[in-house]
């Protein structure tokens, strides 16, 4: 469902993405890696914000090379950004409704797909609150319905727990498993608990490659005999993929 | 204070200091050159005066400025982080405000420079209003910034700033066609300092002292804090602001009406004059033009002299009857002082004023007279100006005079004086002068027997 | 009906609309109001035909804004030509109203100036917004009205070579004028098109 050969992006002088090969199916993909690794610009490419450089880039079997391609998968995708602007003025049913309108979604399939979304992030109740009265997690949850209110085939999720709470976070990798199942989803975290429970596979960014691609289940047997940094099997599994990644000498 | 001073020279290093300076000095410099190098050329206290004439366009850009950067805090979401530090609201604002006032008035002050470089070169004429004009450009670009500042706390967005600048424009361009009552924004009505009128210092620093306490006001009340374990600080800013304001308001309104300057030049008002005879004195602020003026006013001195009872030095004109003899109104000039002909520019010798009653008839204005009076004297003064002044716009030539000036009785006075001879002229003059002086129509009319027959 | 609706809140037209017109209007009012002094000429509408013209531009631009950039590129709706499409939209308002609040004749300075200045400034405001970003686009405009408003004297018939930079203040008769201000209103619809607003530089339309 998504495809990159080679994909490279430079922002300024920084090359922020280098040579970047993925093949990603149905599923939900983690993407760890630290501040700076290239997590949001690869979001933020598949999310078609961001023109690659180099490369080629294929979503739902579009090439991202022409406008027209851009558009027919912008249609069948969600996208939720790290931070997001909303318009204070809109309750979260009409700022949900206004995305999906922008996604080109049928005017009369609208309503229910609303309600739906809503409740699926349990924010059915608050649905005809404004915005600016909900509080930092709920317009999390309300930014997380607008991405899946099309039933989208690629959904990207830039730090999407931000702002929940455990228990939110819990439905939310319900949300995740029971969504991937058909879609491709990548999530984009800082959280590895999140990666553990959710996510089928797990990708390492650093400085613009992918380091490791793995399992949560290979990433965590990683961590299991190691001495390096964390509080679980899996950070250790993290901190051990991105020192082996580092060149010697540095930490 | 070291910490405020530490955080100022960061405010100047990364904030919009340095675009700001850059735009506030092209702003004044243009605005000097562009088209009003004539206003100010060569005279300081001319300068200082266009200086002060430019808080008209200074006063909304630093409104405009402050705006902008009041808002910047809050449009950066800093506001909560800064909220729960030490630091209060007023020390944090005055090192935002103080770091723009300082820019501002470094690009005005280069802006000056620009000017104050050539008038230097050329050796112009100034006195302390020079000085005083300048130094009261300071507080006023700081009360438009601090009251700009407030306005863009108060409201963050960043559409605001170009609104209230235009605001502020609008507002001091109705203020000022308004009356000169309402001039106290600008730093008071008209001041002087020009012209040979004197200066009126206080009008200055009471209207500068309006603005900045108003502004203090301003920024007193949009710095109250309202966090828990507040401090008060804002609250003595606040009063004085506004007590002040309210006590020096009516004094700066009444020391702005400046009405007409007054119709007499003072006493000792500085002349530039020859060495020489006949005398030929300028106002010294136009002391660059003295060569000029006495080559002009020269020949027509010499020509007077001869008369009796006629004057025998020129002064600045004035509407003086004690003084003035023969105006000066200097042309267009060029930074250097020089009188550019290209722009028309030229010695204006104001002879009319020496044959016509204005000066001694009871009446006043020669335009307001008895109809007799205008009768008895016009012809005749109007022939004896081009007469006695060759290079006179209207000038014509005793022949033109003959034919084609005035009424009959004004071309029969023409052929008369073109057939006499120089000594009748001078005679004629003398009678002329004598009854303009006793605003006597009988004399006026029977001066003409001074001249030779009609031919 | 509703997604109408919502897309007008949303780019701001539920007071941007009004409010063209209502500046328009009051520009108008202003600029009759100096007229009917007897000391003043119809030059002397200029501050208020300026103003308003510049004022409007402002709410004409302010469609482009939209509540975050980064969700609403990564839809198909609405599309630049669809935004560009209201940003006309409101300066053809703008120019009706002018041209309905302040006729022409007699005298000059009056809605054909007005319209072409809000023609002329939308333009300008587009193109400094597409090169330098939201902050520039903003501020391109204002500084331009103040440059030209005080670079063009009273006696401007004496200086014919400022028409094309100091168009804001000519008359509407001088073509010049019209053409600056609708190449303006060209090359910003297009460079826009092309390169959006920047809200942060990260990527510069011209390297």
């Amino acid at each position: 469902m998504i495809r990159t050969i080679d994909l490279g992006v430079t922002l300024g002088r920084t090359e922020v993405l280098h040579d970047l090969d993925l093949d990603l199916g149905a599923g939900v993909h983690g993407v760890l890696g630290p501040n700076g690794a290239g997590k949001t610009t690869l979001i933020r490419v598949l999310a078609t914000t961001l023109r690659h450089d180099r490369g080629r880039v294929e979503v739902l079997g579009r090439s991202l090379e022409r406008a027209k391609g851009t558009r027919w998968v912008r249609e069948r995708i969600g996208y939720l950004p790290q931070s997001f602007g909303y318009h204070a003025g809109f309750t979260a049913r009409e700022y949900v409704a206004y995305l999906a309108w922008l996604k080109r979604m049928p005017a009369h399939d609208v309503p229910l797909a609303v309600d739906r979304a809503l409740e699926r992030v349990d924010l059915l109740s608050r649905a005809d609150t404004k915005l600016r009265k909900l509080s930092g997690g709920m317009l999390r949850r309300v930014g997380l319905a607008q991405a899946i209110v099309n039933d989208p085939m690629v959904l990207l999720l830039d730090e999407p727990t931000a702002g929940l709470d455990p228990e939110q976070r819990v439905a939310f990798r319900e949300l995740l498993r029971e969504i991937g199942v058909d879609a491709c989803v990548i999530v984009s975290t800082h959280l590895v608990e999140d990666v553990a429970h959710a996510c089928h596979d797990v990708m390492i960014m650093s400085e613009g490659r992918i380091v490791l691609a793995s399992t949560a289940q290979e990433l965590a047997a990683l961590g299991a005999d190691s001495e390096h940094p964390g509080d679980s099997v899996i950070e250790r599994g993290y901190s051990a993929a991105l020192r082996g990644a580092r060149p010697p000498g540095t930490r | 204070m070291r910490g405020w001073l530490a955080a100022l020279r960061t405010e100047l290093r990364h904030g919009i200091a340095p675009w700001v300076l850059l735009a506030v000095t092209l702003t004044v410099i243009a605005l000097l050159w562009l088209d009003h190098s004539a206003d100010w050329g060569g005279r300081w206290n001319s300068l200082g005066g266009f200086m002060r004439e430019l808080v008209i366009v200074l006063g909304p850009v630093c409104v405009t400025l402050g705006a902008w950067q009041g808002g910047r805090g809050r449009r950066a979401g800093v506001g909560e982080l800064l909220a729960s530090t030490r630091r209060t609201v007023l020390e944090r604002q005055s090192v935002e405000i103080a770091a723009l006032w300082l820019v501002i008035s470094a690009g005005v002050l280069l802006g000056w420079a620009s000017a104050a470089w050539t008038i230097v070169l050329v050796g112009g004429w100034g006195t302390s209003a020079a000085v005083w004009y300048l130094l009261g450009l300071f507080p006023a670009v700081l009360a438009y910034t601090t009251a700009g500042y407030a306005i863009g706390s108060l409201a963050p967005w960043r559409i605001v700033a170009p609104v209230a600048g235009a605001a502020t424009y609008v507002g001091l361009g109705i203020l000022l066609w308004s009356s000169d009552k309402a001039s106290v924004p600008m730093g008071g009505g008209w001041l002087g300092g020009t012209d040979g009128y004197p200066f009126d210092l206080d009008a200055l620093l009471l209207s500068l002292g309006v603005l900045l306490l108003a502004a203090l006001a301003l920024w007193g009340i949009v710095s109250a804090e309202r966090r828990p374990g507040a401090s008060w600080q804002w609250l003595p800013v606040l009063v004085a602001g506004a007590l002040g304001t309210a006590v020096l308001a009516p004094l700066a309104v009444a020391a702005a009406d400046s009405g007409s300057p007054g119709l007499r030049m003072a006493e000792d008002t500085p002349l530039a004059c020859t060495p020489d005879e006949p005398e030929v004195c300028v106002l010294a602020e136009d002391r660059l033009l003295l060569p000029e003026t006495t080559a002009r006013a020269r020949p027509v001195l010499e020509r007077l002299q001869a008369i009796p009872g006629a004057p025998t030095v020129a002064r600045p004109m004035r509407e003086s009857r004690e003084l003035s003899v023969l105006g000066v109104e200097p042309g267009e000039t060029t930074p250097w002082g020089k009188v550019d002909d290209e722009w028309g520019g030229e010695v204006h010798i104001g002879l009319y004023d020496v044959f016509a009653p204005d000066r001694y008839c009871p009446t006043g204005r020669f335009d307001q007279a008895p109809r007799p009076v205008r009768r008895a004297f016009r012809g005749s003064a109007d022939l004896l100006v081009s007469w006695t002044d060759p290079e006179a716009l209207d000038h014509l030539t005793l022949e033109e005079w003959g034919e084609e000036g005035g009424n009959g009785r004004v071309r029969d006075l023409g052929a008369r004086f073109a057939a006499s001879t120089e000594r009748q002229r001078t005679a004629y003059a003398g009678a002329v002068l004598a009854a303009a002086r006793e605003c006597d129509i009988a004399a006026a009319r029977s001066a003409v027997d001074a001249l030779a027959p009609a031919p | 009906m509703t997604a109408l609706v919502l897309l007008a809140r949303a780019r701001g037209l539920t007071w941007s609309v009004p409010g063209v017109v209502a500046v328009v209007g009051i520009g108008a009012w202003c600029a009759h109001a100096l007229e009917s002094q007897s000391r003043f000429d119809e030059y002397d509408r200029v501050p208020a035909v300026v103003l308003a013209g510049l004022v409007a531009s402002f709410l004409a631009i302010s469609c482009l804004h939209t509540a975050d950039e980064e969700l609403d590129g990564a839809t198909p709706r609405p599309s630049r030509a669809a935004v560009l499409g209201l940003v006309v939209g409101l300066v053809a308002l703008g120019g009706v109203a002018a041209l309905v609040f302040l006729p022409l004749a007699p005298f000059e300075r009056g809605g054909a100036e007005l319209a072409r200045n809000l023609v002329g400034l939308t333009g300008l405001g587009l193109l400094a917004g597409a090169v330098g970003g939201q902050a520039v686009g903003w501020a391109a405009p204002f500084v331009w009205t103040g440059i030209s408003y005080f670079g063009v004297p009273r006696d401007y018939r004496n200086h014919p070579d400022r028409a094309s930079w100091g168009w804001l203040l000519f008359p509407a008769s001088w073509p010049a004028t019209w053409v600056v201000a609708g190449g303006l209103l060209l090359a910003g619809l297009v460079a826009y098109a092309w390169a959006g607003f920047q809200p942060r530089p990260r990527r510069h339309p011209l390297r």
